[in-house]
């Protein structure tokens, strides 16, 4: 199973969840009424903490896909550098040197994909530590061992975030082209 | 004023394999005296200790992003002149605003060639 599949079945699970309790009709049933009564007092503590944040699993699914596309264009650009080295005319000592060192340099700026998937799971990592952490929250409340906990924790984090402008990679047709950075230089 | 071949240039990069590709590029352009730092904090501690005459630095990184260094260095009276440059995934236009302002002197985005940083080098250290 992939971590698109945990993800999106995650996110389904919580759609079913709530509409199940909507569809739940207890009316005349005091045993039934009873459990109401205590799952709603839950939710009452259950609305004091950070809420659960869906748009963030689809923000996690979609950089895994990208981190799979990067990683694919990469690797076929190493491959194809690699095979021009191999079918390159070693008969010609300048034009073969020429030759290697231009695959080389293309293979080495293809290696930065490293990099910005790795910024790009650094992220999917801290959402899917958030969701583990509401999770957890979620279940003390439902325990009745954590009235009212917060996560200080994600507020401290996301404040420097903000402060300090931590985006990480842009995702296709975001963020600003080198052409345009340039012109700010101009 | 031609431009020092020898001179020290600090990399800084929590990457291990940015690092790599960046000091490659940069002996393919004639520059081997290459020095590393995994984040703003070591970068600092090295360009107070040593004499670097480039600095190519990431922006993400902890416990010092490239832009906490960059004020650093900016604020330090020694350290003020150092050529510095960024090169980050970074690409809001807020961010290249703020590293402007806050005295960087180019702003490299990733994923970037060779020729790119030839180019933002020559910018900023003069033609070589």
């Amino acid at each position: 199973m992939h971590l698109t599949d945990v993800l999106a079945a995650f996110e389904t699970m919580i759609i079913a969840v709530k509409e199940s309790w909507n569809e739940c009709n207890a009316a005349g049933n005091p045993e039934i009424q009873a459990l109401q009564q205590q799952v709603q007092a839950s939710l009452n503590q259950l609305t004091s903490l950070p809420q659960w944040d869906v748009p963030r699993v689809k923000e996690a699914i979609e950089e895994v896909h990208t981190v799979v596309n990067a990683t694919e264009k990469a690797t076929t650009t190493i491959m194809e550098q690699a095979e021009g080295i191999l079918n390159a005319d070693a008969a010609n000592p300048e034009t073969y040197s020429t030759c290697v060192t231009d695959a080389v340099m293309q293979i080495f700026e293809a290696c930065s994909f490293q990099d910005i998937t790795g910024q790009r799971l650094a992220r999917v990592t801290e959402i899917l530590g958030d969701m583990e952490e509401q999770a957890r929250l979620t279940m003390s409340v439902i325990a009745s061992n954590a009235q009212g906990a917060q996560n200080e924790n994600l507020s401290d984090r996301d404040q420097r975030k903000q402060d300090l402008m931590l985006h990480g990679p842009a995702n296709e047709g975001e963020g600003i082209s080198q052409d345009d950075i340039d012109a700010l230089f101009d | 004023m031609a431009v020092d071949m020898s001179m020290q240039i600090l990399v800084v990069d929590d990457y291990k394999t940015m690092i790599r590709i960046i000091s490659n590029l940069l002996k393919q352009l004639g520059f081997s005296n290459v020095d590393s730092a995994a984040d703003g904090a070591e970068a600092l501690e090295k360009m107070r200790r040593g004499a670097y005459g480039l600095v190519i630095s990431d922006w993400n990184m902890e416990p010092m992003t490239g832009y906490e260094l960059l004020t650093e260095v900016r604020a330090d009276a020694k350290l003020k002149p150092t050529p510095f440059i960024m090169v980050t995934a970074e690409s809001k236009t807020e961010n290249v605003v703020a590293a402007k302002k806050a005295g960087v002197n180019n702003y490299i985005v990733k994923p970037f060639n060779a020729a790119t940083l030839k180019s933002k080098m020559v910018s900023v250290i003069g033609d070589f």
